[in-house]
C-alpha cells in the first residue's frame, strides 16, 4: 500500500518531456489541469486521457508504474462517485432506494468528477516524476519573481514546495521503518479487521511524528548553520533556458486544449 | 530453533523504473545454540537478509525461509509466532523506542501479547536486568534521558521480552564509543552463554573475530564463504576480493609472515600472535 505511492519520486531520463524547461513544464501542467474542468463529454473525456498517456509515452515513463501510482487514489474516485450519486438532485430517477434518489445525471456526474480528480492527479504525476526537486525549486522561484515587489520570496516558496514534494518518499521511508520495528515486537500488519488495522496505522503515526519534527529541527539547525537567508543575492549554478523545445510543446498542448473547447467536448 | 534459509532472492520497488536486486540466491543455516556472524561491506546486503532472518521480510520471489518449521513465504504461515520467537534488533534501533518510559517501551510485546500485568511486570523486569540495567533503577526513566548505548540496550530488552530464543542483531555496535561496544559485545557474548542463538551482523572482522564460532560473508548479494572464523578471516584472497579489513592481528601475522617468518596467520588474540611469534622467531634462534 505505501510502495503505491509514487508522489515525489523522480524519474531520471532524458526524453522530451526532461528536457523541457521546467517552467514552461509547469505552466503547460497548470493549464492542462484547468482544462479537465472544462471538459464535459465522454469523447472529451477520452481524447484527454490519449493526451496524457501520449505524454507518458513521451516521456518513457513505463505505464505499468504510473498505473500503480495510481492505485491509491482509486479509493477516492470511488468517494467522489457515490458523493455525485447522493447529492446530484437533477434528471431521471433511475434508482430509488429509501430516502436516496439516484438520478441518471448523478450517475454521469459521478464518472466525471472521478475522472477529473484521477486525470489531475496524472497530469501532476506526470509533472513530477519528469522534473527534479532543483528543477521544480528554480522553476518556481523563476515564475514567481516578479512577486518579490509586494514582498513574497520567491526563493523560499520554491524550496518549499520542491521540498515538501520530495519529503512524501521520505516520509514514506520512515514510516516503513517504523512499522518494522513494530513488527519486530510483534505486532502483526498482515492479520485483524479494518478496526485493528486503523489502530495498527494510528499507532504508526505518533512515533512517526517524533521522527519528523527531529528532522526538522535538525534540517533547520543545518540551515542556520549555513547561514540560509532565503537565496537573498544569490546566484543560481541553474541555467533555465527556453528553446525551440518549449515552443512546440506549448503549441501542441494549447492546440490540443482549443481543439477539445472549441468542439465543445 | 534452526533457521534454513535457501535461494533467497530479493528485489527492492520491483516492477519499477528503480527495481534494485540486492540478493542472488542465499543460502544459509543457522542451527540452535550458534553464534553466527555476517559480515560484508555496506550495501552488500545484510540488512535486507537480517529482515528476512526476523520473518519482517517473507520470499515473494523464488527462494524460501524456514525459522522453527515454519515457511514464511506461505500465505498461511504463522507469522505471529516466527516474530515471537525470533528477535530482530535493527541498526540504530534507539530511533525506534516509542513509549514515554523505560518499563512501557520495554512491556510492550508482552502487552501486546495480551498477558496479566502482573507477568508484563516479571518478562520487564528479567529482560531488563538481562541486559544489564536494573529494573528498579530504571523503570521509570524517561527513554529519551537514556545515553545511547543505554538506549540500545533497552532495545535489545524490547524483544527479548518476547521471550524469544534467537536473536538477530543488525550492527549492534555501529556508531557507539569505544566503551558502550565493549558493553554491546560483553552483552552478546553473555546472551549467547545463556543459550540463545544470535546471528549477529556486522562490517567489522575485528570485533565478529572475537565474538563468534562461525562466519558467513556476504558480498554484493551472494554468500561468498561460510566456515570456521579462523579460516574466514585469514583468507587473505577472499577479504581482498570483498573489501573487507582483516582483523589487526590477522594483518599484523601476515606481515610478519611476508617478511619470512613461518608463521601461521589465522591468530584472533594478541596473547595467540605473541605465542605464534615466539614459536617461530624461537625456531629461528635455534636454527
Ligand atoms: N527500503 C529500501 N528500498 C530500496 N532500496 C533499498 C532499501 N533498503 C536497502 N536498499 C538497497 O539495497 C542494497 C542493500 O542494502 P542493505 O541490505 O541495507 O545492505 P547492508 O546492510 O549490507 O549495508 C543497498 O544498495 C540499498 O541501497
Ligand atoms: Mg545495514
Amino acid at each position: 500500500m505505501l510502495d503505491d505511492i509514487i508522489l515525489g519520486q523522480y524519474v531520471p531520463g532524458d526524453s522530451f518531456l526532461h528536457r523541457l524547461d521546467p517552467r514552461t513544464k509547469m505552466i503547460l501542467s497548470a493549464l492542462l489541469a484547468v482544462l479537465v474542468f472544462v471538459v464535459h463529454t465522454w469523447t472529451g473525456y477520452a481524447l484527454y486521457f490519449a493526451f496524457t498517456a501520449a505524454l507518458a509515452a513521451v516521456g518513457r515513463i513505463p505505464p505499468r508504474y504510473l498505473a500503480r501510482g495510481m492505485r491509491p487514489m482509486v479509493f477516492f474516485g470511488v468517494i467522489t462517485f457515490l458523493f455525485q450519486l447522493v447529492f446530484v438532485r437533477e434528471g431521471r430517477a433511475v434508482l430509488d432506494l429509501w430516502i436516496l434518489t439516484v438520478t441518471d445525471r448523478g450517475v454521469v456526474e459521478g464518472f466525471f468528477m472521478c475522472f477529473r480528480l484521477l486525470l489531475v492527479v496524472l497530469v501532476v504525476l506526470l509533472f513530477t516524476l519528469t522534473t527534479s526537486a532543483v528543477e521544480l525549486a528554480e522553476a518556481v522561484d523563476r515564475l514567481l519573481r516578479p512577486l518579490r515587489r509586494v514582498g513574497v520570496n520567491s526563493y523560499d516558496v520554491g524550496l518549499v514546495l520542491s521540498g515538501a514534494i520530495r519529503f512524501v518518499p521520505t516520509l514514506l521511508e520512515q514510516a516503513d521503518k517504523v512499522k518494522k520495528a513494530q513488527m519486530a515486537r510483534g505486532v502483526v500488519f498482515e492479520q485483524g479487521n479494518l478496526i485493528e488495522r486503523g489502530r495498527k496505522v494510528t499507532a504508526i503515526l505518533v512515533p512517526l511524528l517524533l521522527n519528523v519534527v527531529r528532522r526538522a529541527d535538525e534540517l533547520g539547525m543545518a540551515m542556520e548553520a549555513r547561514c540560509y537567508q532565503g537565496g537573498v543575492g544569490r546566484t543560481s549554478r541553474m541555467q533555465l533556458r527556453t528553446g525551440a523545445r518549449d515552443w512546440v510543446a506549448a503549441a501542441v498542448s494549447v492546440a490540443w486544449g482549443v481543439m477539445l473547447v472549441w468542439a465543445g467536448l | 530453533m534452526p533457521i534454513s534459509v535457501r535461494g533467497l532472492i530479493h528485489t527492492y520497488d520491483p516492477d519499477t523504473p528503480f527495481a534494485r536486486q540486492v540478493l542472488f540466491g542465499v543460502d544459509l543455516e543457522v542451527g540452535d545454540g550458534e553464534i553466527v556472524g555476517i559480515a560484508g561491506p555496506s550495501r552488500s546486503g545484510k540488512s535486507t537478509l537480517a529482515q528476512y532472518l526476523g520473518g519482517l521480510l517473507r520470499p515473494r520471489q523464488p527462494g524460501m525461509v524456514v525459522i522453527d518449521g515454519i515457511d514464511t513465504g506461505a500465505p498461511d504461515a504463522d507469522i505471529a509466532a516466527v516474530r515471537t520467537r525470533v528477535g530482530m534488533v535493527f541498526q540504530f534501533p534507539e530511533d525506534q523506542l516509542f513509549e514515554r518510559t523505560v518499563e512501557l517501551d520495554v512491556g510492550y510485546a508482552p502487552r501486546l501479547m495480551k498477558m496479566n500485568p502482573a507477568d508484563v511486570e516479571a518478562r520487564v523486569r528479567e529482560a531488563l536486568e538481562t541486559v544489564g540495567m536494573p529494573f528498579e533503577e530504571f523503570r521509570g526513566r524517561p527513554v529519551h534521558a537514556l545515553s545511547g548505548g543505554q538506549k540500545r540496550r533497552v532495545a535489545v530488552a524490547g524483544v527479548l521480552a518476547k521471550g524469544c530464543r534467537t536473536l538477530v542483531l543488525d550492527e549492534p555496535t555501529a556508531g557507539l564509543d569505544p566503551l558502550g561496544r565493549e558493553e554491546m559485545l560483553e552483552l552478546v557474548a553473555s546472551l549467547h552463554r545463556q543459550g540463545l542463538t544470535i546471528v549477529m551482523i556486522s562490517n567489522q572482522l575485528e570485533e565478529l573475530a572475537r565474538m563468534v564460532e562461525r562466519l558467513v560473508v556476504l558480498a554484493e548479494g551472494r554468500v561468498a564463504a561460510d566456515g570456521p572464523v579462523r579460516r574466514v578471516v585469514s583468507d587473505a584472497a577472499l577479504l581482498a576480493s570483498t573489501g573487507l579489513r582483516p582483523p589487526g592481528t590477522v594483518a599484523a601475522m601476515q606481515a610478519f609472515a611476508a617478511a619470512g617468518l613461518p608463521v601461521r596467520t589465522d591468530c584472533l588474540t594478541v596473547d595467540e600472535v605473541c605465542d605464534e611469534v615466539a614459536r617461530a622467531a624461537g625456531g629461528v634462534r635455534r636454527a
